[in-house]
């Protein structure tokens, strides 16, 4: 009993960011979303995988404005944001990085960068905070340089502190490690867990499961636009349902 | 004959001058937050919106600085003409500044600068009449979009990457 209360307990004090409640979104008659409903709770990063056309992407893009739901809700910090533009939903400060990088190649680093602070600081604290972030990223060396003379990696780094630069309280990352080497991988990971530490809650679509699964707190499984297990990653990783996806009875 | 050759020549600079102004002040807004903004919209719009920046705002300020800069040549063109009339912006003037931003390269600032003195000065150079100088640019317009159709094809290299990010099949 006193197990049950403690319990209840945790799941009334554990604040969530972030509450998708029964999300549908059909695209040319095809259900991609069926209903989702699942939870980013402040502080924690959770790993969100899944076959390709789980419906993922489309997730992301419900929660960050670009694509609205035929029904459903998304509420962040207390707040509807279904109908929001993606701009407007930015600067609640839910930033997100996309799949297939979006930098602006015409741009430097430190401009790519620059852009997205002049969304919340001006002037001056924008260049200030620019600066801080490119050390933080250790790409103060590459302030400079053009995306198209980055390694993969670093052209990862760069989105990613491109999000990071306007301090965002949720960040949404699509596929940060996809592309990368085992190193590359590493260190982007080492970049995701300092900010963690600083308190950022990150939800992370990865296809690379075992990396993902060593470095968050909480996962979330979908297949077929329905979310099919959550939790944390050892019970996840048990569950027949994701094995049963994961094909063949080999655990992710 | 004296007194025209002399207006002429202060028509000239007064031109010169506001030539000269015009980048002046095209250089400060692209080196500004603003102009940096405007490159990036030209690039990727979802990525600016994703990073909390309207895009409608920057379109409009963008338009409304290329109309500003429209509107005061035609006053310059009146000034130094003497005269203006609604057939004058036809085809082959609007044309010639179409050419001037293509040949020179989109989202630059000293290539139509150059581009414009190429655009006016080479046909009498060579001889060329109006009509024949009119069909020479825009099918020089028309190599210069099918050889770098850079604008056009990320347009529609954005829509296939938005239709790839939606799983229409599993």
């Amino acid at each position: 009993m006193i197990h049950v209360l403690c319990a209840l307990l945790v799941v009334v004090i554990m604040p969530s960011i972030l509450e998708v409640r029964e999300v549908k979104k059909k695209f040319n008659g095809l259900m991609v979303l069926k209903g989702v409903t699942m939870s980013v709770e402040a502080g924690k990063i959770v790993g969100l995988i899944g076959p390709n056309g789980a419906g993922k992407t489309t997730l992301f893009n419900v929660i960050s404005g670009f694509v609205r739901p035929d029904s459903g809700s998304v509420v962040f910090s207390g707040r509807e944001i279904v109908g929001l533009a993606p701009e407007e939903i930015s600067r609640l400060g839910v930033r997100r990085t996309f799949q297939l990088l979006k930098l602006w190649e015409k741009l430097t680093v430190e401009q790519n960068i620059l852009v997205s602070a002049l969304s919340v600081y001006q002037g001056e604290s924008a260049r200030r905070e620019v600066r801080t972030t490119l050390l933080e990223f250790g790409l103060a060396g590459k302030a400079s340089f053009y995306p198209t003379q980055l390694s993969q990696g670093e052209r990862r780094l760069v989105e990613l502190a491109r999000a990071v630069v306007a301090k965002p309280v949720l960040l949404l990352l699509d596929e940060p490690l996809a592309g990368l080497s085992e190193g590359e991988a590493e260190s982007v990971f080492e970049a995701i867990r300092r900010l963690h530490v600083r308190g950022s809650t990150m939800f992370i679509v990865e296809h690379r499961v075992k990396v993902l699964m060593r470095n968050v707190d909480r996962v979330v499984v979908m297949d077929q636009g329905v979310v099919i297990a959550q939790g944390n990653p050892a019970d996840v990783v048990a569950d027949p349902k994701v094995i049963e996806v994961y094909l063949g009875g080999t655990p992710p | 004959m004296h007194k025209l050759s002399h207006s002429l020549i202060g028509s000239y600079y007064a031109t010169l001058v506001f030539a000269l102004a015009s980048l002046l002040v095209l250089y400060v807004i692209g080196a500004s937050g603003t102009g940096l903004i405007l490159k990036a919209l030209g690039e990727d719009e979802d990525a600016v919106r994703a990073n909390g920046l309207n895009p409608t705002t920057y379109k409009i300020f963008g338009f409304v600085i290329s109309s500003v800069f429209a509107g005061l040549s035609g006053s310059v063109y009146a000034n130094v003409f003497g005269f203006v009339e609604p057939m004058l912006f036809s085809y082959s003037v609007s044309l010639s500044v179409v050419v001037m931003g293509v040949l020179g390269g989109l989202g630059t600032i000293a290539g139509p600068f150059y581009a414009a003195f190429l655009v006016e000065l080479l046909p009498p150079a060579l001889g060329v009449g109006q009509t024949e100088a009119t069909i020479i640019m825009t099918i020089v317009v028309m190599i210069l979009l099918i050889r770098n159709p850079s604008r056009l094809h990320r347009i529609i290299r954005t829509e296939k990457v938005k239709v790839e990010d939606h799983p229409t099949k599993r």
